[in-house]
């Protein structure tokens, strides 16, 4: 078990580097010169060219590529992420700030979709073909192709223009999370129906369905205490994979509702070209995902010895 | 198994011919044929988008304007129309340079294995670990910082990680494929690489290629529309339906049509490329069970 253990995280060791080179060489192609921007924003006046020369030396700068990059990769390490350059603020501090909000509206938008995609695959899957199972995957079709922030806006226009019962943005109230989540449940849920619904026709395909069909069991004993409870490993780790990347939040919708989280932060600092908070960001999704991606391997292996073993996942 | 490329293409044809049989994939292709000719004609059948009438500002639906003007006073079903040929060739050059590009290193990779397959299937890893929509807002804020030209940037942006996802595929195809026994055959009759690769592996990964090129027409519609919406996509006064969007949505009260149809046409294309895609994987691999 734990020789497992170690061999997964030696595993992840070269993706993490490429998470981080790619993070770092993002702000090599900025064509601007980082210090004249730090010196600016810091002091409030155009810097003489001996003071930024002299800046560029003394955070090195000047220094090759890969030095450059090993000098970031040992502050990274060791918890400093730099400073904001619009604001001179701990970039940390920053993401820990807005985090709290991302994962409420995430957690929120899974517990929801994740309890009506299952229901609604497994009632897709039980009505396969019929009108039941083709009004679920034309919803399920939309879902995936309505853009999250053009619904986003239609759901404002209904409920806070139109009937003037649910606030359009703001953060903090019971209220102000319902339309984020119902906006970006719909397409997260699409997406899990179908997903849930495919895993059971395969399973359903499976040799011991037919035992179970010849046993004369009746169509949703067979589908639900058979297929369903071997379904579910493939579809428990889908889902749990879907929150390595989207723990940090959904970009566009926390962007159509002013959602105060990390995606709205990914976006303001961009448009603010502020490039360090954007560094962080990648470097935080990415690190997330690979761990929260770690650790349900682990818990899969001890559940289930067959992975431990094989080394394979499922 | 194919024999010959001419035998390949004639059943394959054959094959494509089927999207008129397949309810779901022919409905893509009505979807995404009125979109296209709607970009084609745009000159003929919309007045010019760029025309700011400020006494027609934001003027509802009518037989004149027929979705109504925006906050200039613009036309907005002209800027709609002219916005199809931008989104439809930005998703055509998006999807062809990340296939290129991505089904070569694919390729190369799969068929020869060892390091090079190592480093990557490392590359591979990393990108599948950041989402793919983050990396091309920070490249496109990088790009833009440097470069004035916003297609380019988003062109680039959005190829430096969509070839990804074809490489991903093309490496599983032309693994599988190379492990089979009449590769093994070919070789021992001294077959050469470049043979089992036009002759064997080419023809054999071409229609899982071509339902994910589809399919990923349409996610790269939705990335281009959603940089638009943020501000961060092609720049005004281009007309572009995310970027439409964005400006329409600060007049939801007073004139909602101005981002009501927007994205409307954003949605029913990522819809004819999702039907249409799905519809010919149907049709192109045979599943028994459809997904």
């Amino acid at each position: 078990m734990i020789e497992y253990i170690i061999r997964r995280i030696i595993q992840i060791v070269p993706t993490l580097f490429g998470i981080s080179f790619i993070s770092f060489s993002l702000l090599m192609l900025f064509p601007g010169d980082p210090a004249e921007i730090i010196i600016t924003t810091s002091s409030g006046y155009e810097p003489a060219k001996e003071i930024i020369e002299e800046y560029r030396r003394e955070i090195g700068l000047d220094e090759p590529f890969i030095v450059q990059y090993i000098n970031w990769l040992k502050k990274i390490i060791s918890g400093d992420f730099g400073v904001s350059w619009t604001t001179g603020e701990p970039v940390l501090d920053m993401i820990a700030e807005r985090f709290p909000a991302s994962l409420q509206l995430f957690f929120a938008t899974f517990l929801i979709s994740a309890v009506f995609s299952l229901i609604l695959g497994i009632i897709s899957a039980l009505y396969k073909d019929r009108a039941l199972d083709s009004i679920i995957r034309i919803f399920s079709l939309l879902g995936i192709s309505i853009p999250s922030f053009w619904l986003g806006l239609i759901l404002i226009w209904i409920f806070s223009v139109k009937l003037r019962i649910l606030p359009a943005f703001g953060y903090g109230n019971i209220e102000h999370i319902i339309l984020p989540v119902l906006t970006w449940s719909f397409s997260f849920m699409a997406i899990k129906t179908r997903f849930v619904r495919a895993s059971l026709l395969k399973e359903l395909s499976e040799e011991y369905i037919i035992t179970a069909r010849a046993k004369g069991l009746p169509e949703k004993v067979v589908i639900i205490r058979h297929a369903l409870r071997n379904a579910l490993i493939p579809i428990i780790t889908y889902f749990s994979l879907s929150m390595g990347h989207l723990i940090v939040g959904s970009i566009m919708v926390e962007s159509v509702f002013s959602w105060p989280g990390l995606g709205s932060l990914l976006v303001e600092s961009t448009i603010k070209r502020d490039f360090p908070v954007v560094q962080a960001l990648i470097l935080f999704v990415g690190v997330l995902f690979v761990i929260t991606n770690l650790l349900i391997d682990i818990l899969y292996a001890i559940i289930d010895p067959r992975i431990r073993y094989g080394g394979k996942n499922v | 198994m194919f024999k010959t490329f001419s035998e390949f293409s004639k059943t394959n044809f054959k094959k494509i011919g089927v999207i008129f049989l397949n309810k779901t994939a022919f409905i893509g292709f009505i979807i995404i044929l009125t979109i296209t000719l709607m970009g084609i004609l745009a000159p003929l059948i919309a007045c010019d988008p760029y025309e700011a009438d400020i006494s027609e500002r934001l003027q509802p639906p009518s037989l004149k304007h027929l979705f109504g003007t925006d906050e200039l006073g613009r036309d907005i079903f002209a800027r709609i129309a002219h916005g199809a040929k931008t989104t439809l060739l930005l998703a055509l050059t998006i999807s062809l340079l990340s296939m290129i590009i991505g089904s070569i290193i694919g390729a190369i990779s799969g068929y020869y294995g060892g390091k090079i397959d190592d480093l990557l299937g490392r590359i591979i890893d990393t990108f599948l670990a950041i989402p793919e929509f983050v990396l091309n807002i920070a490249l496109v804020g990088v790009l833009s910082a440097a470069y004035s030209d916003s297609i380019l940037n988003i062109v680039v942006a959005i190829v430096l990680t969509n070839w990804v996802t074809y490489a991903r595929v093309t490496r599983g195809i032309v693994m599988s494929i190379k492990e089979r026994e009449f590769i093994l055959c070919t070789k021992a009759l001294g077959a050469g690489d470049s043979w089992i690769l036009f002759k064997h592996i080419i023809p054999n990964a071409i229609s899982p290629i071509i339902v994910l090129a589809t399919l990923n027409m349409g996610s790269v519609v939705m990335t281009v529309a959603s940089l638009g919406f943020l501000g961060l996509g092609i720049q005004p006064p281009t007309p572009e339906w995310g970027q439409m969007l964005n400006s329409g949505k600060n007049y939801i009260t007073t004139a909602p049509w101005i981002m009501f149809f927007p994205g409307f046409f954003i949605a029913i294309s990522i819809l004819g490329f999702n039907m249409l895609g799905e519809g010919l994987r149907d049709v192109l691999e045979k599943r028994n069970i459809k997904y």
